[in-house]
């Protein structure tokens, strides 16, 4: 079985699902009853969010959960019609039977957007297949399920449908002033449709008026808008009456006894000065019960909910819904969930519990109602009030929800290249009722039908799996044993002892002996890593000190634990840098405080502030970087100086003269390298490679001349020694001798490659003689005898924190990301053997590439990471990653066919490449021109190959071209995927997904 | 800069941004009128006058003796537009009946209140606030005629014409018309209206009788058309002249001078004349043929404030005006 992935390419599910059918209505020579879907030209655009997955298996049929995503609800007696996002269904709760009313039967689309029904007729509101922004009303007969289009509108949005038993209202989500129609209502008698006219008033005053709810009682139509409320009589003289209108609605419902319960905000500010002010609240929501009869306020009642802030401009996102049972009104609001109201004891009632005994009247809505953010631009995503509605109708309304359906579709056999993990989920090859997952540190293996609806976030994106249970899912825990994992670098200090002390993603680290120590945290304090804390060498004694979320720290080393320091008042400062005297701390960039330290280094005296007035005029931003003795220095830059250095003495309060460093801007970061107390900055001037602070005559002098060929991309120091000075930039290596003063390129093996691209974020020391370079990518140490590089790396043990990413399955395994503890934390590949359920964790130093890989496939016996440098394959055998290629591929795809086979279209498409698995061979498939190949169909004995708009067949043994011969009519179209449908056509689709076509060649 | 202006038998009363001109039509005599809070007069009517202070605006009416009396203040700011870099003064109606003065500024804005006085001749102050529904729908609603009927407040506005009395809800006829200039009549008003929605039909004069229904008696003009920047003006103001004929006032900018984009915007003054079956259309050239008040509709325009100062045109024919 091949799965589909349908993330980013969600419109084509309709045309592929319709198209589908044409093909099969085609085949059994039966009429073809659904609407003709043009293949061309361009559809319109659907954002795929709200699409059903439809999964694409290998006997050819298409199963969907677009059935059970429930979008309306409507229920006569034992008899639930359901909307859903692929069609209406007829669930009859006593029989259990089960009907699916979908384009077949002649649904104008998949989509329903409302659904109203009694006994004597079902109405739906369906959006139109073809145009997004075009519905139709139309009315389902119970017994024949039967579609008859009665009306059709266009707007985006929600609409609303009203149903009384003479009329049925159809409210679009909003109406213009361009629109002569408000309402469309259908006389349910005669079937017939009209118009009801604006009225007048409302229509000379606002562009457009949203509507949030329609209801009807006794021939009045009652609008929720956001203007108040309208309503509007059905019989007699059309004219419409206002009221609330200082009022937004967004919500309300009838009661029993004749009132409305509405939930409004007011439309204007409370004050003048509310838009001014920062620190503005939303507008307090009300319950309001209104009586129509005596056009009056009953009661009201403020919601007690806390408004986030920033949801203005967007309160759409944030609307609320009323619900009606006995007991009360129930209020639903995003990321507030669900109240109740209490009308006799005028109370509160809200919780985690109250929704499990919410009564049905007010589940329902909660778990259908989705707003829609964009009501006059585009559907989607919606907002739900709760998180995870799917989730909610999975467990309130199992009856609602069915095996999915399943419908002859296309043969599929080339889709590898976008098969990836949707929400975390893959489908098995090997048995398509199989689901692999994640959660947590566990790989799950779960049953296809016991997959819980997908959780839906308060964005409206879909992220991770709803909960398995123990009895739905197999579970097999990772554990990543004992292994190594890199030291991202944040902060490389020197102490006081000659002790070093390296602050990095997986903690603070100190230099004892030969071996670097992790210094001890207690388990639940907060973390300690170079992205949330700072560290300095302070003091005469030189110790460490950390700032961390708890306060202020010293290190102690020899116990490798932190010492809590009693002091105050500098939280709102931050840790700027280390001095012998004391602690600096920067409030902004001209204001420090220091904190005097004793002969102890403990805390001594009270904070004292330093203004640093910058040398220049007008003053120009610097950013300080380093102390040194008892000078900070700065970087910045001044009028016809880019890179300018400069030193601010603290007891003089003198600066030093600027120095430039270049005449180019090199984009900032940290020039200055403190080594042994000494001031070194790297520079790409003429005056020298390597600049040293000579503090008694108070200038920068070179210690290494300038690089002969200049990089433009920024010069490091990496490492400095007696007798040689090692540079990096983005590049390369350099090693300056300076004894024989000579330059050489030096490859400095990964500890540049992989923190290639920032040579400023190099961080150096030395000790007893050994360097010591750092990056983010990691931190090596240098041995200058035998010029030897090597990582320093710590273990990490068992699966603490071990987080399981699914990436790619096919026969043998399941392929995937563990990412483990740390900021950033180490992450490695890993590979899961579905035979003995044992697990193999990869890391950096099997080869795997450490620039960021764009798609990973698994082709049976391996794993391609692909990358903009290069592809990479990392054999299971083996266990080693090869690059296979140093292009970057657009397409991969195993044959299906023939083992072992993998075919590879580079992304500029130049080139078509087969590489052989097992012997490692690769061989091109020469183009015949300069066609850019854009598609690739790897089929039993040849290829189709999309290349400059025309289509190839390339032969699998002789290599030979053969341009497909295409109907005369067919529009040119750079496809993206070719597939091969039943008819034996084939079916075209573009890199958008929005344009296909159906070719005969 | 001439602000207000109104006409007694005797005098020309001038408002100005430094106070209020009386100019004697006899003598030729000019004189500042004391007694007034210091700040621009914006709006005058005999007897009466409403001034522009630093944050509001102060209903003045005139005693037996002389004397000037602050009777209500209404909240206000000066315009801050571009021109002419400094503020503009907000501007002002003063309408004055039988019974009553009615102050009432240029622009109803939503966080102010109250919006207009009314006054009666015995000193009863009364104030109006707004009608919710018009408050909540509309941020701004720019006056642009006012008419006095007892103390019925017509007020011609950019979101059709509102009738204001105290103690009862407001009404609201034509809302989907914008009322440019309003005259009032015994029998009921004549407008000049324009539909709000685009594309907008081409103003017209409107007459609307005492029983409430609204006919059109003219459509607009048909003439030469001025070039503009700021497209086809609508009039600023409706008048009927001594010999029955209605006038209409288009203020050009006449050569104006100052401008933010510096372009030339130079669009001339016109004046039509409605006979009752005809328009009749005169420059600023055949100036001798437009009566006075069609000239005073230049004073109250909307654009007033911005042309060039001294005003060409009624420097020409007033000029005692302009000392």
């Amino acid at each position: 079985m091949l799965r589909l992935s349908l993330l980013g390419l969600g419109p084509l599910l309709l045309l592929i699902s319709g198209c589908a059918r044409q093909v099969v209505a085609q085949s059994s020579n039966r009429p073809r009853v659904l609407p003709q879907i043009p293949s061309f030209p361009r559809q319109a655009f659907l954002p795929p969010t709200e699409l059903p997955q439809v999964d694409v298996f290998g006997d050819g049929t298409l199963r969907t959960d677009g059935v059970n995503r429930i979008t309306a609800r409507a229920r006569v007696g034992s008899v639930e019609w359901l909307g859903t996002v692929q069609g209406l269904k007829r669930v009859d709760t006593a029989t259990k039977a089960v009907r699916y009313v979908t384009r077949r039967d002649g649904l104008p689309g998949d989509y329903i957007e409302a659904v109203v029904a009694d006994a004597s007729g079902v109405y739906a509101v369906v959006r139109d297949a073809r145009k997004p922004d075009h519905v139709f009303l139309g009315t389902l007969n119970p017994k024949t399920l039967r579609w008859k289009p009665l009306a059709e509108h266009t707007a985006r949005g929600d609409y609303a449908l009203a149903l009384s038993p003479s009329a049925v209202v159809l409210a679009p989500p909003g109406v213009t002033w361009q629109e002569d129609t408000f309402l469309k209502v259908v006389d349910r008698t005669s079937q017939k449709v009209r118009g009801v006219p604006w009225d007048e008033s409302l229509r000379a005053d606002f562009e457009a008026v949203v509507v949030r709810f329609a209801l009807i009682r006794e021939n009045t139509v009652w609008l929720g808008t956001e203007v108040g409320l309208l309503s509007v009589p059905l019989t007699g003289a059309p004219r419409w009456s206002r009221a609330l209108p200082d009022q937004e609605l967004e919500a309300g419902v009838w009661t029993p006894s004749g009132t409305l319960w509405l939930v409004t905000h007011a439309r204007m500010p409370p004050n003048p000065n509310f838009w001014e002010n920062q620190n503005r609240t939303l507008q307090p929501l009300f319950l309001r019960e209104w009586s129509p009869a005596t056009q009056a306020l009953v009661q009201e009642a403020p919601l007690p909910l806390t408004f986030p802030k920033n949801t203005y401009p967007s309160p759409a996102l944030y609307r609320s819904f009323v619900a009606w049972s006995n007991t009360g009104p129930w209020v639903s609001r995003p990321e507030e969930g669900l109240l109740h109201y209490d009308p006799t004891t005028k109370q509160w009632e809200r919780g985690p519990d109250i929704a499990r005994t919410a009564p049905e009247a007010a589940q329902v809505p909660l778990a259908l109602t989705r707003i829609d953010p964009y009501p006059q631009t585009v559907r989607y995503p919606s907002v739900s009030a709760i998180a995870s509605p799917d989730d909610w109708v999975t467990k309130c309304f199992p009856s609602w929800l069915t095996r999915s359906t399943s419908a002859a579709v296309a043969e599929s056999r080339t889709v590898p290249m976008e098969q990836s993990a949707r929400f975390g989920r893959l489908i098995d090859p090997e048995n398509s009722e199989i689901v692999w997952a994640s959660e947590g540190n566990s790989l799950l293996r779960v049953p296809r039908e016991k997959v819980p609806a997908i959780q839906r976030g308060g964005d409206g994106r879909s992220f991770g799996t709803a909960g398995f249970s123990r009895v739905e899912a197999e579970r097999f825990p990772a554990s990543v044993g004992s292994r190594k994992v890199p030291l991202p670098l944040g902060t490389l200090l020197t102490q006081g002892d000659g002790e070093l002390a390296a602050l990095t993603g997986q903690g603070l680290f100190v230099t004892q002996g030969k071996r670097w120590e992790k210094i001890k945290t207690d388990r639940n304090g907060d973390a300690l890593d170079y992205s949330n804390n700072s560290a300095v060498v302070a003091g005469k004694q030189g110790h460490v000190f950390v700032r961390r979320a708890q306060g202020l720290f010293r290190v102690d080393s020899q116990a490798r634990q932190l010492r809590p320091l009693a002091l105050t008042g500098t939280e709102r400062y931050s840790l700027k840098a280390g001095l012998a005297q004391g602690l600096l701390f920067q409030e902004s960039h001209s204001v420090l405080f220091l904190q005097a330290l004793d002969s102890h280094d403990q805390p001594q005296g009270a904070l004292k502030r330093i203004e640093l007035k910058y040398p220049s005029d007008p003053p120009t931003p610097m950013v300080f970087w380093a102390a040194v003795g008892s000078t900070l220095w700065c970087s910045g830059s001044l009028p016809g100086k880019p890179e300018v250095v400069v030193g601010y003495d603290l007891e003089t309060g003198r600066w030093t003269t600027p120095h430039a460093l270049t005449d180019r801007g090199v984009g900032g970061g940290n020039p200055f390298t403190v080594l042994h107390g000494e001031l070194y900055c790297a520079s790409e001037s003429d005056q020298g490679a390597l600049l040293h602070y000579d503090t008694r005559a108070a200038r920068w002098t070179p210690l290494v001349p300038s690089v002969p060929k200049k990089t433009s991309q920024g010069l490091g120091l990496a490492a400095l020694t007696d007798d040689e000075v090692l540079f990096a930039d983005r590049n390369q290596g350099l090693r300056y001798d300076r004894k024989a003063h000579t330059w050489s390129e030096l490859a400095l093996s990964e500890a540049v490659r992989r923190n290639a691209g920032e040579p400023f974020a190099h961080q150096v020391a030395e000790r007893n003689g050994v360097c010591y370079l750092g990056g983010e990518k990691g931190l090596w140490r240098y041995h200058p005898d035998s010029r030897h590089w090597e990582e320093v790396q710590a273990a990490v043990s068992g699966s603490d924190a071990l987080f399981l990413h699914l990436r790619s399955v096919d026969k043998k395994s399941v392929w995937g990301e563990a990412q483990g503890q740390g900021n950033p934390a180490p992450r490695f590949t890993f590979r899961f053997d579905k035979r003995t359920h044992g697990f193999q964790f990869y890391g950096a130093d099997v080869g795997i590439p450490t620039d960021y890989s764009y798609q990973q496939v698994a082709d049976g016996t391996g794993y391609w990471f692909l990358t903009n440098k290069g592809s990479w394959r990392l054999d299971d055998q083996t266990g080693r990653c090869t690059q296979i290629t140093p292009e970057a591929l657009s397409h991969l795809i195993p044959d299906p066919y023939d083992e072992g086979m993998v075919y590879l279209l580079s992304r500029q498409g130049a080139r078509l490449q087969r590489f052989d698995t097992r012997t490692g061979q690769l061989r091109t498939f020469a183009f015949p021109s300069l066609a850019q190949g854009s598609a690739l169909l790897v089929e039993r004995s040849q290829l189709v190959v999309c290349a400059d708009s025309q289509l190839f067949a390339v032969s699998k043994t002789s290599g030979t071209w053969k341009p497909l011969r295409l109907p005369r009519e067919t529009p040119p179209l750079a496809a993206h995927t070719i597939q091969r449908t039943k008819s034996g056509s084939l079916l075209l689709r573009d890199y958008s997904g929005q344009n296909q076509i159906e070719v005969k060649p | 800069m001439i602000l207000a202006h109104t006409r007694t038998p005797d005098a020309d009363w001038l408002g100005t941004r430094e106070g209020l001109k009386k100019v004697n039509r006899t003598t030729g005599r000019t004189e500042v009128v004391e007694g007034l809070p210091r700040g621009a007069v914006v709006a005058v009517a005999p007897e009466a006058a409403l001034v522009q202070e630093v944050s509001r605006l102060s209903a003045c009416l005139a005693e037996p003796g002389g004397r000037w009396r602050v009777v209500g203040e209404l909240p206000s700011t000066p315009n801050t537009l571009a021109w002419g870099w400094q503020p503009t003064p907000a501007r002002g109606w003063v309408a004055v009946s039988a019974s009553h003065v009615a102050f009432v500024p240029r622009q109803l804005t939503w966080e102010r209140a109250p919006f207009a006085l009314l006054v009666s001749r015995v000193g009863k102050v009364t104030s109006f606030a707004w009608d919710p529904a018009l408050r909540a729908d509309h941020a701004a609603v720019q006056i642009t005629a006012v008419h006095l009927d007892g103390d019925t407040l017509w007020l011609g506005t950019d979101v059709g014409l509102l009738t204001v009395r105290p103690g009862q809800p407001w009404q609201r006829l034509l809302p989907g018309y914008a009322v440019d200039a309003a005259l009032g009549q015994p029998d009921g008003f004549l407008l000049v209206a324009q539909s709000r929605r685009p594309p907008s039909a081409p103003w017209g004069l409107l007459q609307r009788g005492s029983s409430g229904g609204l006919r059109a008696i003219a459509s607009r003009p048909v003439g030469p058309k001025a070039p503009s920047l700021w497209g086809e003006r609508p009039p600023t103001a409706l008048v009927r002249a001594s010999d029955g004929a209605l006038w209409c006032t288009v203020a050009g900018t006449d050569g104006l001078e100052q401008n933010i984009t510096k372009a030339q915007m130079i669009v001339a003054t016109r004046f039509h004349r409605w006979d009752g079956k005809l328009w009749q259309e005169f420059g600023v050239d055949a100036l001798a043929k437009v009566p006075d008040e069609a000239l005073f509709g230049l004073v109250s325009g909307p654009y007033a404030a911005v042309l060039k100062t001294p005003n060409p045109v009624l420097l020409k024919r007033f000029p005692r005006w302009f000392g």
